[in-house]
């Protein structure tokens, strides 16, 4: 049981980092970033690619040096998933938002570069999965009540926390989260007071994407990677964000850690994983039809 | 891009400014030195730092002057890059960047370089020719256009120019046809040679396209005489002439198409033909037209200054086809459907019955919801499934086996029960859901397919799970009187058209009556339909039941054409796919999915057996993707645009309306209806 | 004619009150959009509603329509003499087939149907083709397209639109649009019209010819009419009785006359130069 409770709370730090992508985004635009899962995609390749290279697979490393692998990990993942999503904004989105196109457009354009995106990674890297080269040796570190956290879990929840405290910092003690949250509030009155529309949206974008490709990065180092990885989290990223109320940045990690949670301990009677994503949708069917808005409500602007 | 380089200047420029104050007690004298060093050179020569500097400033007023046009070249060239990529081999996980190492370096990159050079050239030239920054050229370009113009009317005017035009199209037209032989005949050379050519002539279906070709050539001619007056009348013994060529030529293109008869010409086969009910059509086809000929010149008299009228008329409304067109049009494309697969080689006869018919099923359902109604459903593979393990599950090939009353159902009568449990499921889904706002909707849809997949994929005791079910037996009726089994593909290609033809008389009556004109209405101002007294959730789901309805119904089909079922054949792919026949055809748009359907399916299909761009099966997504970004930038519309449709979205472009029912962009974020209700507050409380 | 005391509460007994407003109040979150609204309108009047902007007349007719749902209070209505409707907690679509026909004040028009449609698919609402039906094209739709082409021609002969009918609605003058609207909901049956804002945007020439417009649905088609207005020689020249909102609250009632002499509603349309006066 302790053990479904621990495993829930670390699956929820990377939905939860994933959310925020999706809340950004939705906050400011009014969009389902369909590809947002492949943003992740492309993080986790980018680090499985680093590790490739100058990680040996046998003896992974140990003390200072895992620690500075996994710094480098984390920060190739974060800025090629940036790069991918301000590409994606700039050559997908923005486009229609010249055109001020209606909302089914944005929505089809989204699904269109996920499954490019997908399958362009497909191409390339081929229509399998692999498995990372660890930087580190992972070892069950603590059991408390029976749980077994290892040492890879202790990494997520470090990575996520520091990483959620810096985007939080981020939108709301910088100019540039400034200009986030105005664009969120209203964005014709915010483009007057002179935010710079585009501009605001790309950084909204690149920070959604450097949390995406790091939680990729978490991500492949326990489940490995492939074209398609991006599907399944990142729909349940989605859920967590609609949990928590989308558009609402605490309320993307709260929902991230309660749909983590919810969809992990039932499994503890079920004994049925594939029931796992099934659980995660029921939730979220339930969610948008009772509370709609999510546990903490809706706004990017007011309580970002 | 001027901003990331001007930030790169300023920091270059703060960098060798710091670098430059550490530097300066070094600095200065090896400056001095340099400067005396060169001093000798100087007359003959400009300093190299000043040739940087000068290339630089050259390169910035050309970027300054020109920079939407690089940047376009930029744009250009890396697509064509991409495009290289994407028809370029594939890589591996294994190499890094083994799949952009295989398409970059090699001898092909140049053509789609060069292919994006072009581009760029015709899009510059077409925007500088639009702004009119090129009057001249344009000018010159305008003139072209009228000599040639000129020159093509005088060329036809002559009787000479005629008969050179007439005899060069006609060797086009016949050239043509061989090679449409060549390539969809009884025996398929892959190369084309001349030498192929004449080993397709022992094949009657040869010498149908040869026919069609002609008559394609005839018919054209004579609409371009026609239109400016110049076709002469037969006299009386040539026209029963060429009448009896039509009717001759008829029957030739009934034997060659004939699918039922030896691929080799006999004569002892010509009998039979009179045996096969295409022949008749045919026949009939052939005396009408050659009636028309018998009848024409009394015709023909009147007829320029009407057709003129109608042109004119047809300018004004700023149609695609007047509607007599149009449905000559149809009649056009209603007989190709019926003949050409006939023609066609047995792997095509099943590719157009399973998924072009199956695939223009779904499209025409899932064109329902989200055409005529504005909701996004991903989900629209689950009621695909249904419709399909439904008939798996009556027909007993399921591991849980139905009563027995049931097992032993009349096999047609499967049919109702399946779609009535698709709309059930459609029902079932719709009711709690479409109070959802729309974009909320995709997601809980695609929610849904997910859950029937994994229900289907690990609840192995109910559908077999991914080993899949026995044996499902074809489509067959068996009814009042009626029996007929449907096994051969071309055969289940006539059901399948039959009933797709009949659903799109449904539909596009649907569209045209009152419940399309309510789907629109709701799609463009829910809150003022329902201040009309329309129920809009009542709509919605309808819109839902109907599409679902239909999808399960193509589920019958699928389950009764590949006979076994497997979890695989319903994942969320079907449903993009789906919805990319539909975009790509024109939402709400009932042609233009049909359209659709025809290219989306049947080009992977014919790429699958003849790779050209390097194309393989798992690529089909990657270019469905880049298709549906492509035409919501460019073409949202779609490619047969429904007008009430084109109409909304260019509304929707102006700020007025929404184009669909999910909701402006622009506006609070709070749940569907509320949200336009506080949006009204806000306006009332806050305005002026 | 005579009733003046703005804060009365008029029970209708003896008056035929096509509607009876009975204190109703509507929040949003912490502000009070309408606060203890009672009010009456006779069967085949003309009655106004005007205020400052922000005073809650459109949330008045939001209630009354059923967009918003009023957290206190009754709002009765009598489609005919002898029946009577609840409105608080009708759907909308519902309390527009009890008879009420509204217009919106930013006209919502369908503007990619053409003006024949728009007014046609108000006259649809009401008639019972399903999709079967209208798939199969059975006699029963066939008769009802037929009786709503008929009547939706007539509509728009009526308002001045027929030369119009195959133009999108969108293309159309803004004064157009108005009337189009008006045409849309006539096509509904309302025995009750809500006009918010009707003039707005309009020119002199097309001002005179809605109050015309107005003033016949009023006596030809014997509908009453509630009207939302900024427009005061609009109102003055169509209302019989008027009701003025300030913040939410009713301060005065009465006739045109009666409400050009009150000091109360001088001071809530003034009030603003007079507190700068005092200072």
């Amino acid at each position: 049981m302790a053990n479904f409770i621990a495993i829930g709370i670390f699956t929820g730090f990377i939905y939860a980092m994933l959310a925020l992508g999706y809340t950004l985004v939705y906050g400011v635009l009014r969009l389902i970033n369909f590809a947002h899962s492949e943003v992740m995609m492309s993080g986790a390749f980018a680090s499985y690619f680093l590790f490739r290279v100058t990680i040996s697979d046998v003896t992974p490393p140990n003390g200072i040096v895992s620690v500075w692998w996994i710094l480098a990990g984390i920060a190739l993942s974060g800025v090629v998933g940036s790069i991918i999503a301000i590409l994606l904004e700039r050559f997908a989105y923005r486009p229609l938002r010249r055109r001020n196109a209606p909302a089914l457009t944005y929505l089809i354009t989204a699904i269109g570069a996920s499954y490019f995106l997908q399958f362009f990674a497909g191409k390339e890297f081929g229509y399998y999965q692999e498995s990372v080269n660890p930087p580190f040796s992972n070892n069950i570190v603590w059991s408390p009540f029976g749980a077994q956290i290892t040492t890879y879990d202790i990494l997520v929840g470090i990575v996520a926390i520091v990483l959620m405290l810096f985007l939080d910092a981020v939108v709301n003690r910088t100019k540039m989260g400034r200009g986030i949250r105005a664009l969120a509030q209203d964005q014709p009155t915010a483009s007057l007071m002179g935010v710079n529309v585009n501009r605001t949206i790309s950084q909204t974008f690149a920070l959604g994407g450097f949390l995406g490709g790091a939680a990729g990065f978490l991500f492949a180092l326990q489940n490995g990677v492939s074209f398609s990885m991006g599907f399944q989290p990142g729909l349940l990223a989605f859920t967590a964000a609609v949990l928590g109320g989308i558009g609402n940045i605490r309320g993307a990690v709260l929902g991230g850690l309660t749909l983590g949670l919810v969809e992990t301990v039932p499994l503890y009677w079920l004994q049925d994983v594939w029931l796992q994503p099934v659980i995660g949708f029921v939730v979220l069917v339930l969610v948008l039809l009772f509370r709609p808005t999510g546990i903490l409500g809706e706004n990017l602007g007011r309580t970002a | 891009m001027t901003r990331l380089t001007h930030h790169a200047v300023m920091w270059l420029r703060r960098f060798v400014s710091i670098l430059g104050r550490l530097l300066a007690p070094i600095g200065r004298p090896v400056g001095r030195l340099v400067a005396r060093l060169w001093r000798p050179f100087g007359r003959l020569l400009s300093p190299p730092w000043r040739i940087v500097v000068r290339c630089g400033r050259l390169l910035a007023s050309v970027w300054h002057r020109y920079d939407n046009d690089i940047r376009l070249l930029g744009c250009c060239l890396a697509g064509g890059a991409m495009l290289a990529i994407i028809t370029g081999p594939d890589g591996s996980g294994t190499e890094p960047l083994d799949g952009l190492k295989g398409s970059l370096i090699s001898a092909r990159v140049w053509d789609y370089l060069i292919f994006g050079l072009a581009l760029w050239l015709v899009m510059t030239a077409a925007r500088k020719v639009r702004n009119g920054e090129l009057p001249a050229a344009a000018a010159k370009l305008r003139g072209g256009g009228g000599t040639l113009r000129t020159r093509w009317d005088s060329m036809i005017s002559s009787s000479s120019g005629r008969r050179f035009v007439g005899s060069v199209s006609l060797v086009v037209c016949l050239l043509a046809a061989f090679a449409l032989a060549n390539l969809l005949g009884p025996f398929v050379f892959d190369k084309w040679s001349l030498g192929n050519l004449g080993h397709q002539l022992p094949y009657p279906r040869t010498y149908a396209y040869l026919v069609l070709a002609v008559a394609f050539w005839a018919a054209s001619a004579r609409a371009i005489l026609d239109r400016r007056g110049l076709r002469g009348t037969l006299t009386g013994r040539r026209r029963v002439v060429l009448a009896t060529v039509i009717v001759v030529g008829s029957f030739i293109v009934a034997y060659g198409g004939d699918p039922w008869l030896p691929t080799h010409f006999h004569w002892s086969n010509v009998g039979d033909l009179f045996l096969h009910w295409p022949t008749y059509g045919w026949l009939a086809g052939g005396c009408f037209a050659a009636r028309g000929v018998l009848v024409a010149p009394r015709v023909a008299s009147s007829s320029p200054p009407v057709l003129q009228a109608s042109m004119a008329a047809r300018g004004r409304q700023r149609r695609f086809l007047a509607p007599g067109q149009a449905q000559v049009l149809y009649i056009v494309a209603l007989f190709i459907a019926i003949e050409a697969p006939k023609f066609l080689a047995a792997y095509w006869q099943d590719t157009f019955a399973i998924n072009v018919g199956i695939y223009a099923l779904l499209a025409l359902g899932l064109n329902v919801v989200v055409g005529f109604a504005g909701l996004l459903d991903l989900g629209y593979v689950a009621f695909y499934a249904v419709g399909a393990y439904v008939t798996a599950y009556l027909s007993g090939a399921l591991p849980i086996q139905p009563p027995h009353a049931l097992l032993h159902l009349n096999p047609f009568l499967i049919v109702p029960l399946a779609i009535l449990a698709a709309m059930g499921a459609g029902i079932l889904l719709g009711l709690p859901t479409l109070r959802l706002r729309g974009d909320y909707l995709a997601i809980v849809t695609l929610g849904f397919g997910e859950i029937i997949y994994a229900i289907s994929e690990n609840q192995s005791n109910w559908t077999g799970g991914g080993q899949g079910t026995t044996y499902i037996p074809p489509f067959s009726i068996n009814f009042i009187g009626i029996h007929a089994n449907f096994d051969t593909p071309i055969t289940f290609y006539y059901v399948i058209l039959v009933v797709v033809l009949g659903v799109l008389v449904l539909f596009n009556s649907l569209n045209h009556s009152k419940v399309g004109r309510t789907w629109a209405a709701i799609r463009e101002d829910e809150a003022a339909a329902e201040s009309l007294g329309i129920n809009g959730l009542k709509y919605k789901v309808m819109a839902f039941a109907i599409g679902a309805s239909t999808g399960g119904f193509a589920g019958v089909f699928e389950a009764s054409t590949v006979h076994l079922l497997y979890p695989s054949y319903f994942v969320l792919q079907v449903s993009i796919l789906v919805l990319a026949v539909v975009i790509f055809g024109g939402m709400g748009s009932l042609a233009g999915v049909l359209l659709s359907a025809v290219i989306i399916e049947g080009v992977p299909f014919y790429l699958k057996f003849h790779p050209i761009f390097g194309y393989t099966g798992q690529d089909l997504f990657l270019w469905l993707g880049a298709i549906l970004i492509l035409m919501m930038i460019f073409r949202p519309q779609g490619l047969i645009p429904s007008r009430r449709r084109e109409r909304e979205i260019n509304l929707a472009e102006h700020g007025l309306g929404h184009a669909d029912s999910l909701l402006g962009t622009s506006e609070g974020v709070l749940h569907g209806a509320d949200r336009d209700r506080y949006a009204e507050y806000d306006r009332e409380e806050y305005s002026e | 004619m005579t009733s003046q005391a703005a804060n009365a509460v008029v029970t209708g007994a003896g008056v035929d009150m096509i509607f009876d407003v009975q204190s109703i109040t509507m929040r949003f979150g912490g502000v009070v959009s309408l606060s203890n609204v009672s009010l009456h309108q006779r069967r085949g009047e003309i009655l106004s509603v005007i205020g400052p902007n922000g005073a809650g007349k459109t949330s008045l007719f939001n209630c009354l329509t059923g967009v918003y749902v009023p957290q206190e209070g009754t709002i009765t209505f009598r489609p005919t003499a002898g029946q009577s409707v609840q409105i608080v907690g009708r759907k909308p679509h519902r309390v527009s087939r009890a008879g009420i026909g509204r217009t919106f004040q930013t006209s919502r028009l369908f503007g990619a149907l053409t003006t024949f449609e728009n007014v046609k698919i108000g006259v649809e609402a009401r008639q019972r083709t399903g999709p079967i039906g209208a798939m199969l094209k059975l006699p029963r739709t066939r008769r009802e397209e037929r009786t709503s082409d008929a009547r939706t021609k007539d509509l728009l002969a009526f308002v001045g639109l027929l030369d119009q009918a195959n133009v999108p609605a969108s293309a159309l003058a803004y004064g157009d649009r108005r009337r189009l609207e008006i045409a849309r909901s006539l096509g509904t049956e309302p025995k009750v019209l809500l006009l918010d804002e009707p003039a707005a945007g309009t020119n002199p020439t097309e001002k005179v010819e809605l109050t015309e417009l107005i003033r016949t649905i009023n006596t030809r088609l014997g509908i009453s009419v509630l009207l939302i207005e900024h427009d005061m020689r609009l109102v003055m020249a169509l209302a019989e009785r008027i009701i003025v909102l300030n913040f939410g609250q009713v301060i005065a009632e009465g006739s045109p006359g009666e409400i050009q002499q009150n000091p109360a509603v001088i001071e809530a349309y003034l009030g603003a130069t007079h507190e700068d006066d005092e200072r």
